[in-house]
């Protein structure tokens, strides 16, 4: 819960002072990066914050790098 | 005003770029007590990278590593490559972060939830790259004496604890598992360097960047050094490897008198200055990359986004400490593509197309005849 309340800040912080002056400069291809990164983000950051058990890319990575050298 | 990066700028930011986390994690402890042979071993591997690398800088002078790649490999594979880098940017970056908040986690604040960590760090380094790589050049240069003091500082105030003996049987280990060892420590740290080559375009252009290199791996390589022997000659073996901060712990044994302790405290403003630096670095590259990839203007834009991946990324990382400590051998590996493979084959495309491009200055093409005529 107090994760959860900690990026909702960090969240809050970066939307009025980078998210916002970057829809008003109406920057299509920054806007086209940023608004899927905040929300993909902010939804995996509250899931974390619950607990959710996310994909991890280290076991991913893990299981390549082993299957490649044995 | 200059907002250029001066050469003692770029060499600092070097330099606490590579002690990013080595100050604390240590660097490679398969050779045991011969881990400083290692160690030098791993500085004679990394000198024909760190050749590629000033030739890659001087055959393209004030470009950056993207425009690089654009330049010899042209729009689609330039395109591709750039995105391979920008994902590692981006991992290297959240590993960074994920070694600050576990260790502040576990060995200072423990009740303090990861995230919160994460926070302060995140937001200062997005600051710091919005302000301009040339800020990142300025801290780095400022931070540099302060972290070469810090550790000349616990290893003078250790030496009552050293024991000698701990360094001996010298030369005890066989050749194969000292050269993986310096293996090890050629990759990580001094090979994800290329993450810097991002800095070459803001760097001034009258920086000799082959002795900026020079000294700065110099440098790392020396320091690297005194905390690989501070942690031997304190804790032995295999005591070194029974902790996940053997840095930490050794200076923790410092104490003059009784009033005189709790030095190890420096270890975490180590790991606070120089991977902060790392960090910042990290997502400097990455939003110089995404903007290159989509061919925009402002880079700044692109900072913000390349911070919250790397925040989430860590927390999606490792579920435990243990599972982050094996990680590292396969990082070693894993890393292995984008730090020796790929920078050669970049080498032999920019001198491949360097070629052409002096065969066709010194025989240019045949004046058109009609057009002359016309």
């Amino acid at each position: 819960m107090e994760s959860m309340v900690v990026f909702l800040i960090l969240y809050s912080i970066l939307i009025v002072f980078d998210l916002i002056p970057m829809i008003r400069k109406k920057d299509k291809k920054a806007l086209f990066v940023a608004v899927p990164v905040y929300i993909l983000t902010l939804t995996a950051d509250i899931m974390l914050s619950f607990g959710a058990n996310l994909p991890s890319p280290s076991k991913f990575i893990g299981n390549i790098v082993t299957s490649i050298i044995h | 005003m200059n907002h250029k990066i001066t050469a003692k700028q770029i060499e600092a930011t070097l330099f606490m770029f590579w002690m990013g986390s080595i100050v604390v994690i240590g660097a490679s402890s398969q050779a045991k007590q011969d881990s400083w042979i290692a160690i030098l071993l791993a500085g004679i591997l990394f000198l024909p990278l760190m050749f590629l690398y000033i030739r890659l800088s001087t055959l393209y002078p004030g470009k950056n590593l993207y425009e690089i790649l654009f330049a010899v490999f042209g729009k689609i594979f330039g395109r591709v490559i750039t995105l391979i880098y920008v994902l590692y940017s981006i991992h290297l970056g959240a590993l960074v972060l994920n070694v600050f908040s576990t260790f502040i986690h576990v060995l200072n604040m423990p009740e303090t939830p990861e995230p919160a960590i994460l926070f302060f760090i995140i937001l200062l380094a997005v600051w710091t790259v919005k302000s301009g790589p040339e800020n990142i050049g300025r801290i780095s240069k400022y931070t540099f004496p302060i972290l070469v003091a810090s550790i000349l500082v616990t290893f003078v105030l250790s030496i009552k604890d050293m024991d000698l003996g701990y360094l001996k049987p010298i030369m005890n280990t066989d050749m194969k598992t000292l050269l993986s060892s310096a293996l090890s420590v050629c990759i990580l740290p001094l090979g994800e360097i290329i993450i810097c080559l991002s800095f070459l375009s803001a760097v001034d252009n009258q920086v000799k960047m082959s002795k900026v290199y020079f000294q700065g791996m110099i440098w790392t390589l020396a320091i690297i050094l005194i905390v690989n022997i501070r942690n031997i000659l304190i804790l032995g073996f295999p005591s070194v490897t029974m902790f996940y901060f053997p840095s930490y712990e050794a200076v923790s044994i410092i104490s003059i008198g009784e009033f005189f302790s709790r030095i190890e405290v420096l270890i975490g403003v180590n790991l606070m200055l120089a991977g902060f630096i790392k960090v910042a670095v990290c997502v400097y590259s990455a939003s110089l990359g995404l903007t290159k990839l989509l061919n925009a203007e402002d880079q700044k834009l692109f900072v913000v986004p390349c911070g919250l991946m790397m925040v989430t990324l860590s927390g999606m990382l490792y579920e435990n400490t243990i599972e982050w400590m094996e990680s590292i051998k396969i990082y070693e590996i894993y890393a292995i593509p984008f730090l020796v493979l790929l920078p050669v084959v970049i080498l032999i495309g920019a001198e491949i197309r360097a070629r052409k491009n002096r065969t066709k200055t010194k025989n240019p093409p045949a004046p058109n005849k009609e057009a002359e005529g016309s």
